[in-house]
Formats: C-alpha cells, structure tokens, sequence
C-alpha cells in the first residue's frame, strides 16, 4: 500500500498537465467534429472533391455521361466533376488543385460497338488513390456502362430503319429513343425497392467511430506516459526486493498508480466528449438519451486492459527511445487491425479474425456493445489484464534476479 | 575536414547509442515485416462495402444482373446468399451492409419501368442507414441492372416506333443490340507521365504511407525526451556552449536515419514505393523538417513532462488533420502546421514539396531563435 502510494505520488505530479492536455484534445476532437458533422449537413458549405474530365465536348453521349455523373446520388455531394483540356487538367493535378481526373478517348463509343476497348485513361498523382478517388474511379466506370449501352441502343434503331426503310421520319423516332433514354438513365433509381431496417442492436457509422477514435486514443495515451515509466530504476527494485517486495507487489504497486491516472484522465474526457457531441453532433443518436455516467464501467474496463498491455510493453522497452516506439507500432498496428480508423468491414475475412482476437478488437467490441446496448465482452478485458499483468510480473522478476 | 570529421565521429556515436539497444533494432525491423504483413492481407478479397445478393427466380434478366455483380471488381463486394430471410438477417446483424434481393416477377417490373408504368422495382435493397459507400453500391447495383432496362427500352421502341412485330422472335431484336461481353477493363489507372498502372495498391495499404510518416515524426519527438534526458544528467557539458546548441538537432537526425531507412524498406514491401531516387530525396526532405519541428518542439515544452504529456495529443491530431486514413478539406489549414501533411501530398504533387522546404527552413529558423532553458 505504501508502494503505490509512493508511486502514486510520482503520478500525480504528471496529472494537470496530462488532464489539461487531455481535456484539450477532446475539446478539439469533438469541436472537430461537431464542425464536421454541421458541414455535412449543409449542402451550401459542402467542399466537394474536384475531379477533371477530358472529353469531346461536342458529342452528345459523353456530355449525357457527365451529366449523369453529376446526378448521381453517390458523385452530387462528394465530387465536382470540371470538363477542361488535358494539358490544365494534368497541371491541376501536379499542382494539388484536383485529386484526379479522367481522359475519354474521342471514339471511346465507336470503339465499343466494334467490340474494341479504347479504355477511359483515370490520371492520379504517384502514390496510392485513396479510397475517394477510387470511389470517383467506380462511378466514372459505371457511367461508362451507361453511356456503351445506350449507344448500343441508338446505333442498333438506326442500322434497323436502314435496313427497313418506312414512311416514317427516321430523325424524329431517333429523337424520341434519346428522350427515352434520357428519363431511364435519370430514373434509374426507380429500378430499385429501398427498404431501410434501421441500426438497433448494432451500432451506426458516426457511433462505430466514435467508439473506434475512443479506443484508438487510450492506445496513444500510453505514450504520454514515457516519462514515468523511463526513470525507473532497477536498483530501487532490487531493494524492494531484498526488503520482502517482490516483482508482483512492485508490479501491483506501479500499475495501480498508473491505471489511477489514466481512469482519471480517460473519465474527464469521456464526460466532456458525450456532453459536446451531444450537444452538437446530431448524427450520433445512441447518444441522445445516454447518460455521460452510462459509460463509466465500460471505459474503465477498456483502460485497465489497454493500460495492462501498455505497462507490460514499458516492461519490454522502458527506455526512450524504443519504449515510446514500441507503443507506438503496437497502438497503429493494433488500431488499425481492430479496426479503430476503417471499419473492420472493409478487411478480408482473415484480417477481421486476427483484429478481433487482439486486446484492442476486444476493447472496440466491448465499448461498441456498451453503447449499442447490447453488452458483454467484460470478461475478455478482465482476462487480457490478468495476462498481461503476469508477464510483467514475470518479466520483473527475471530482471531482478539477473 | 577536421570538423567533418569530428561531426561524422559524433554522429556514429549518437547513432550507436541508439542501437546498442536490441530493442531499437528489432523495432526497426519490425516496420517491413508489419508492412509487408499488410500488403500480403491486403491481396485477398475485400471490399468497402459487402452485399448479400439473393437471385431467387429463374428469370434470365435477373440470373444475368446477379451474375454481373458476382464477377465485378469493384469496392461493392457481393457474396451471394441462399434465401432472402438469410440476407435479411446479415443485414440486421451488420455481417452485411446490404441485402439486393431478385425475386420473381423482376422481369414484369422492368416491362413496366420502360413503359413508364408504375413499378415496385427490380431489385429489393434493404439497408440499415444510409452513407456515401451504400449510395456508390446502389448505382453500381443501378449499372449492372441498367444493360437489361436498355434492351428492354430498346425492345419496346422497336415495337411501338418502329413497326417490329411484338411476337417477333428475340433473335430480330439481338441482331440489332449486340450486348458486348468487355473482359477489357473499360477504365485503367494511369501515371501522370501516360504510363498505364499495371496495379494498384489495394486501399488498405493506401494508410501504411502515412502511418510510417507518423513513426518518424515520434522518432524525432523520442528523440527529443532523450535529449531532455542528456541535458539533465549534462552528458555533453564538456563541449562549449555554441557546439552544444547543434547537438541536439544531431541527436535527432541520428535517430532518424536508421528509422528512415527502415521506412524505406518498409514502403518498397508494402509496394508503395513510386519513383526510388526521388521518394529517398522526400524522405530525406522529410526527416530534415521533423528535425526541425522537433526541435522548435523541445524549445517550446522546455521540460520532458509537458513534452510527453503533448506527444499522444500530438499524434491523434496528426492522425486527424493529416491525409494519414482521410482526406477532411475542412480541417486542411490545421493540418499545415504538421510536416506529414506536406510529405504525404509531396508524393504525388512537387508544389506540396517545395512547401516542405519552406516549411522546413522556416521551423528551423525559429527553432534557431528560441534560446535554450539556460539562456543559451
């Protein structure tokens, strides 16, 4: 007792700063995204992503094609499409002003109908797309569909009036079939019966990610707490030791101190984060009838777990700089297996088990059941803590008896 | 050349004491074999959004529109699903984001569509909420259903402007509207230089890039609480003050060095790796200023609590406001103040690199400013 007293002392004098560095973040994580959030919903001030097109202006099919890249529900909000040549285009591009553009052959059309493939050229910088510009990418690709089977359509009504020649006016059927095509192309969203079964039981995107950047930051908080954790000293230990304070005691003494800062910071912040996204942020509606005092257990249970591995990795690599960058190839590795910054729907099925079976999938799995309702996931914090606490306990001994 | 020397001499030795360390080391290797672990999972089938796709009718219009959605290559990846109760569940599960379901009678419902009839649609699309990925997957539905709604129209006028027969046999109407089968992709990535890719990296390594940025700019920042350390202990007080205001910026670059080179490594086996000399200049651009901002960093904090404090902070707003997994417009004037969102748009764009030099020049001015906790 008197040991994590002791310890505790040596962690209080990290606290204000750590409390005020914490409660800064969180201010500005949720001023950020209640900023978002309000943006988003405000198509006035949206900023689209601006993508080029290089095309012949002159024909009809490519200027329907944009036109219908611009209606599409998925392109209208997120990208602004700018016709332009392909010299501006590519200076635009290499000068960050647009994310990508694309180049239409001028008979990427005929081509088509000759069962060749002239194919649409999309421009990006060097370096990966990133996952919008491939959105852009999968929307042009699918209005080039359109445009090749609506040709289809009006070359094949002309080959037929030329091989079956009437009285009838040629030009004005042809008008019509445009017509036709136009207001099929435009109400193509009529083809499909939306039926939306809401998100009980399981959480929505915004409280996905809330619980995720949650997760993600208790991985990064361990950082902070390098300075602590460097300055200990093997030969204080060793005269514990000597004095009947073995390596469980030490250990028990020491993390207590630590998991005591950390509840307390992770507390503030978890009150002042649900007051202002709830405040502000309407797209997160499992928040609206929370109270901020709801999530206490299941955010000190996330902390002692995460907080358990974190001192049991400072017990690998206490030293800076390899204690510091070992927490945080552990905090981006793990966060990013877990699915802490992509959903983990987004990952092929292998990596969606190994991100689930880590302490940080079990901590995000946790806290996204405590938010949703649904719960459980306690007992794999508690038995993560168990484990980890005992290899450092192990590793504390095996360094204090050389 | 005596004080080259002498600088390459302190150099090796500020080196060496970060690797005399075998944690250092094994970290270091540890940043290829994660990346390459990555590349390695990103090569298996994945997709932003999954579909369960239920084709529950004979109708050929139908087995036709699924089977083009089972073999596109696409973000949307479908996965088809026995019965329509099964999909259903996926949904409500969040095993899948969607459920498209062809039932019988789709046939008749696009018969209607063109006709400009009412019609209770093709396909049934159930979702639990609504977001830009499902907008993308219900058009990309819209596009492999449009073929069949184009032949339909086109059958339709034929009929009724044209003068065909409605009995007439289906082979007069596909003489005329050949449905080309394209196994040729119809778009292609391409280099700024015209150069076709011939791959693309999958969107999951799309991150590794900047979260390598981020490992060395907590080198640099590491390597800062060291230096803190070193002026505690006066480790370098025999050397005279004016020598003794470099020495911490050497210490950084010391310890960034060999996890740049680890970064390298780490890019070329997550197959990131663009143009070689000229990602090596970046890279080496890069270190330069997170030496610099480190150093402006460590004058500013003045003491190894407040910087520790600061570093997760540091970090979760560089994951934010830097292009690291997002790309938020509304946030860029923030993200100026950090030297990744520089490296990261420098890839691909040499305006963004001559803004990392400026950036650079001008943190290690105002480091060069500030006066140590000393007075120094």
């Amino acid at each position: 007792m008197r040991y994590l007293l002791a310890q505790g002392k040596r962690a209080l004098r990290l606290l204000p700063r750590t409390l005020a560095v914490t409660l800064l973040l969180t201010l500005a994580a949720s001023v950020a995204g209640a900023a978002i959030s309000v943006r988003r919903a405000s198509d006035a001030s949206r900023q689209r992503v601006p993508v080029g097109v290089v095309a012949d202006e002159a024909n009809p099919y490519i200027i329907m094609g944009i036109h219908a890249l611009e209606t599409f529900d998925a392109a209208r909000d997120e990208f602004e499409f700018l016709i332009m040549e392909e010299p501006e285009a590519l200076a635009q591009l290499r000068a960050g002003k647009l994310r990508a553009y694309l180049v239409i052959p001028d008979d990427f059309l005929e081509a088509m109908y000759t069962d060749d493939v002239h194919p649409i050229r999309f421009i990006t910088p060097d370096g990966a797309p990133g996952l919008e510009t491939r959105l852009a990418a999968e929307l042009a690709g699918a209005v080039a569909r359109l445009m090749t089977e609506t040709q289809n359509a009006q070359y094949g009504a002309i080959h037929y009036v030329m091989d079956h020649p009437s009285d009838m006016n040629p030009y004005l059927a042809d008008d019509e079939l445009i017509d036709r095509y136009f207001t099929l192309v435009l109400g193509r969203d009529k083809l499909l019966r939306l039926e939306t079964v809401g998100v009980s039981g399981t959480l929505g995107y915004a409280a996905y990610y809330l619980c995720g950047f949650t997760v993600a930051l208790a991985l990064l908080w361990g950082i902070g707490a390098s300075p602590l954790f460097s300055r200990r000293s093997d030969e204080l230990g060793l005269l514990l030791r000597a004095r009947g304070f073995g390596a469980v005691r030490q250990v028990a003494g020491e993390f207590g101190a630590y998991y005591a800062l950390t509840l307390l910071g992770a507390l503030c912040a978890g009150t002042a984060a649900v007051l202002l996204l709830r405040r502000f942020a309407a797209n997160i509606p499992e928040l609206r009838y929370l109270s901020p005092f709801a999530l206490f257990p299941a955010l000190a249970l996330t902390v002692l777990a995460l907080g358990a591995m974190q001192f049991f990795l400072y017990e690998l690599a206490p030293e800076n700089p390899g204690g510091v960058l070992l927490q945080f190839l552990n905090a981006a590795a793990q966060g990013y297996a877990a699915g802490c910054f992509y959903p983990r729907s987004f990952f092929p099925e292998g990596l969606r088990t190994l991100g689930g079976c880590l302490p940080a999938g079990a901590a995000l799995r946790y806290l996204s059941g405590a938010v949703s309702g649904s719960g459980g996931g306690g007992l794999a914090m508690l038995g993560w803590t168990a484990a980890f606490l005992a290899l450092a306990a192990a590793l504390r001994q095996r360094r204090l008896t050389g | 050349m005596k004080t080259i020397r002498r600088l390459a001499l302190w150099a090796a030795l500020l080196t060496k004491r970060l690797l005399r360390r075998p944690v250092f080391p094994i970290l270091l290797l540890c940043a290829p074999l994660l990346s390459g672990a990555m590349a390695i999972a990103a090569r298996q089938e994945s997709g932003v959004i999954t579909v369960a796709l239920v084709c529950d009718t004979d109708e050929p219009e139908a087995q036709r529109s699924a089977e083009r959605l089972l073999r596109a290559d696409s973000l949307v990846r479908c996965t088809a699903y026995e019965t329509e109760d099964d999909a259903r569940a996926a949904v409500e599960s969040g095993d899948a984001d969607a459920a498209w379901i062809f039932r019988d009678g789709a046939a008749e419902e696009l018969e209607r569509f063109v006709s400009g009839r009412r019609t209770r649609g093709m396909v049934t699309v159930v979702e639990r909420e609504d977001n830009v990925y499902l907008l993308l997957a219900r058009e990309l539905l819209a596009a492999a259903v449009y073929p069949e709604a184009s032949h339909a129209l086109f059958r339709d006028h034929l009929i009724r402007a044209l003068g065909v027969p409605e009995d007439a046999g289906d082979e007069v109407f596909a003489q005329y509207y050949s449905v080309q089968v394209m196994e040729q992709p119809i778009i292609v990535f391409s280099t700024t230089n015209g150069a076709v890719r011939e791959s693309v990296p999958g969107y999951l390594v799309t991150p590794v890039r900047g979260l390598l940025a981020l490992l060395l700019m907590l080198t640099g920042l590491a390597s800062c609480l060291y230096a803190y350390r070193d002026a505690e202990r006066g480790a370098f007080l025999r050397l005279g003050a004016p020598r003794r205001r470099f020495l911490p910026l050497l210490s950084h670059l010391c310890a960034l060095v060999p996890v740049a080179l680890a970064v390298y490594g780490a890019l070329c086996a997550a197959g990131l790796l663009t143009a070689p000399l000229r990602e090596a200049g970046l890279l080496l651009l890069y270190c330069l200023s997170v030496a610099a901002f480190c150093e402006l960093l460590r004058k500013l904090c003045r003491s190894e609590t407040r910087l520790g404090a600061l570093i997760p902070v540091l970090l979760a707003a560089m994951l934010t406001l830097c292009p690291v997994f997002w790309e938020i417009e509304a946030l860029a004037p923030a993200g100026r103040l950090f030297p990744p969102y520089y490296y990261l748009y420098g890839v691909g764009s040499a305006r963004y690199v001559r803004a990392l030099a400026l950036y650079t020049a001008a943190a290690a001015a105002l480091a060069a400013a500030l006066p140590e906790r000393d007075g120094s």
